[in-house]
């Protein structure tokens, strides 16, 4: 499968959060789907741990020239998935379309992915003692099928397909607002933020100056555990190097300490 | 006739030591598996077993199970190894003034100075100054106990975690994994030199008598034989 991307379009939405609702009936869906809980039951269980596209809804600017604006929280599906890399059961992997899952038969809880994810997106569940976080809908998207918030965009705000063909529509778009605002419009995620993230599978649309209204963090980091990932290797490192270290001394001085006695003997020779 | 002693580790000493190299043990060994895919393999064969007597071959479920077991062991060995520390820890602040884990002398030559008196023990081997302990042994004894309260405190935040928020987890995390790096490196060096034959006085001491003969102390640690002496 080919690399897949999402894409949210501030401009083109018109917070009607039928994206969220529609990820809520998804998850309640698959649940009816593999038998776990039956209609009435997955209607009225409240389960938040289930609620992967929250939306943030808050207000900027002054009267008259203040507007609503809606950040979305959400797992972004790094490139280089912090949380999988921390996950010490194997529990999240990258699907073929780019999709980082947490696979719930293999999660222990320890909640290390979100020790780990600089977005503070796994929410740990206390009812089942899991961690929880977006899918990519990628039971969906392998059979064919858009992620459900894309699918119940009335707007075409969010909307997803091949990486290329999506980064392509998202920077069309960008120039667009651009030129028509003469306020510069960038697709947030599309290029590698940095080594801890990488690139994201879920790209944002908006204007330069309103990335921080829209919770976009342009330097997503968890600086201590980074410094963690360091001390991995150089710990690899100091230990190869005691152990050579001590076994040449320990032969050195096997060695010194023979001459130092045959020169003991000597001298008591003389 | 029985030679003359000097004591070197009181029974509390050698008690809390001993302990202390289970309990570090138990924690490294349950600790690594979760720092790093290196060591699954320790996880793997202890969830194999789990998952085979429970009748659950589901492959799956293997590293899950394994890992959850040593999550219990770490956490359990974690409350009992504070248990115990404390009545080390309240020894030991009693009595912080009088150990040797304090400079001889003070000042960056002095660091040098001690630095070539290991060099004439361990390279030249020849006679060196040594107090009680030698300059390496005063470092490593500052870095473990760095590390030691390091690694407890964000032990202790990374389980009480539903009361912290995300960004104070994150750095405990790093820290407990960091500060156990530096320990686990400095141990080696550590196990390297205890047990080394040149000291196997102060590896028995240590081990079995806590005394070490005067004659040895005389030759080896003779700032410290002169330093009891004068007492
Ligand atoms: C005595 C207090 C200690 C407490 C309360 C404690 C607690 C913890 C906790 C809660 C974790 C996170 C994993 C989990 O949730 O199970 C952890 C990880 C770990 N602990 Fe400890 N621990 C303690 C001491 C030690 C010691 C003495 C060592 C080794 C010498 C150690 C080595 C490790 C290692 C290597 C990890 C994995 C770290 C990572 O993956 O980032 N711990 N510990
Ligand atoms: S909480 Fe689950 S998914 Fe997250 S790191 Fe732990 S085992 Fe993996």
């Amino acid at each position: 499968m080919k690399q897949q991307i999402k894409c949210y379009d501030t401009q083109a939405c018109i917070r009607c959060f039928a994206c969220m609702i529609n990820c809520s009936v998804e998850n309640r869906v698959r649940l009816q789907r593999e038998g776990v809980m039956n209609v009435e039951q997955s209607v009225q269980a409240t389960m938040p741990h289930f609620n992967y596209l929250t939306p943030i809804r808050k207000e900027i600017g002054v009267y008259p020239n203040a507007r609503q604006v809606t950040a979305f929280h959400h797992c972004n599906h790094c490139e280089n998935a912090p949380c999988q890399g921390i996950c010490p059961t194997g529990a999240i992997t990258t699907r073929s379309g780019g999709e980082v899952v947490i696979n719930a038969k293999a999660c222990i809880g320890c909640q290390s992915c979100g020790d780990a994810c600089p977005f503070d997106v796994p929410v740990y569940s206390k009812e089942n003692g899991k961690a929880y976080k977006c899918t990519g809908c990628y039971d969906r998207v392998e059979n064919g099928l858009k992620q459900s918030c894309v699918e119940a965009c009335p707007t075409l705000a969010m909307f997803s397909g091949n990486a290329e063909n999506v980064i392509e529509e998202a920077k069309k778009r960008a120039a667009l607002y651009t030129e028509k605002t003469g306020k510069k419009y960038i697709v947030y995620g599309a290029d590698k933020l940095n080594d801890y993230v990488g690139h994201l599978k879920w790209i944002t649309i908006v204007e330069e100056t309103e990335l921080e209204a829209y919770k976009l963090d342009t330097k997503p980091e968890r600086t201590l555990m980074q410094w963690r990932d360091t001390a991995k290797v150089a710990g690899a490192v100091m230990t190869v190097a005691v152990a050579l270290g001590t076994t040449a001394h320990f032969i050195y001085w096997l060695d010194k300490r023979k001459k130092k006695i045959a020169e003991k003997g000597n001298s008591h020779e003389n | 006739m029985k030679t003359k002693t000097v004591l070197a580790y009181s029974s509390l000493d050698m008690w809390f030591h001993k302990h202390m190299i289970h309990f570090v043990a138990f924690l490294t060994l349950s600790g690594l598996p979760i720092l790093s895919e290196k060591f699954h393999f320790i996880a793997y064969g202890i969830g194999h077993s789990i998952n085979f007597l429970a009748g659950d071959m589901n492959s799956e479920g293997i590293l899950a199970s394994g890992i959850s077991f040593l999550r219990v062991i770490h956490w359990l060995s974690a409350f009992t190894f504070t248990a115990i520390m404390i009545p080390f820890v309240i020894s030991m602040t009693q009595k912080v003034l009088t150990l040797s884990i304090w400079p001889d002398k003070w000042g960056a030559s002095a660091v040098f100075e001690g630095i070539g008196e290991m060099k004439k023990n361990y390279i030249d081997l020849e006679h060196a100054e040594f107090g009680k302990m030698n300059t390496g042994q005063k470092a490593s004894a500052w870095l473990l106990t760095v590390c030691m309260v390091v690694i407890v405190i964000s032990g202790y935040i990374l389980i009480f975690r539903s009361a912290i928020t995300h960004d104070i987890i994150s750095i405990a995390r790093g820290a407990h994994a960091i500060s156990f790096i530096v320990l686990a490196v400095t141990l080696l060096i550590h196990i390297y030199f205890a047990t080394h034959p040149a000291n196997q006085a102060a590896y028995k001491a240590m081990f079995k008598t806590g005394e070490m003969d005067e004659e040895y102390v005389k030759e080896h640690h003779s700032l410290w034989y002169r330093k009891l002496q004068k007492l």
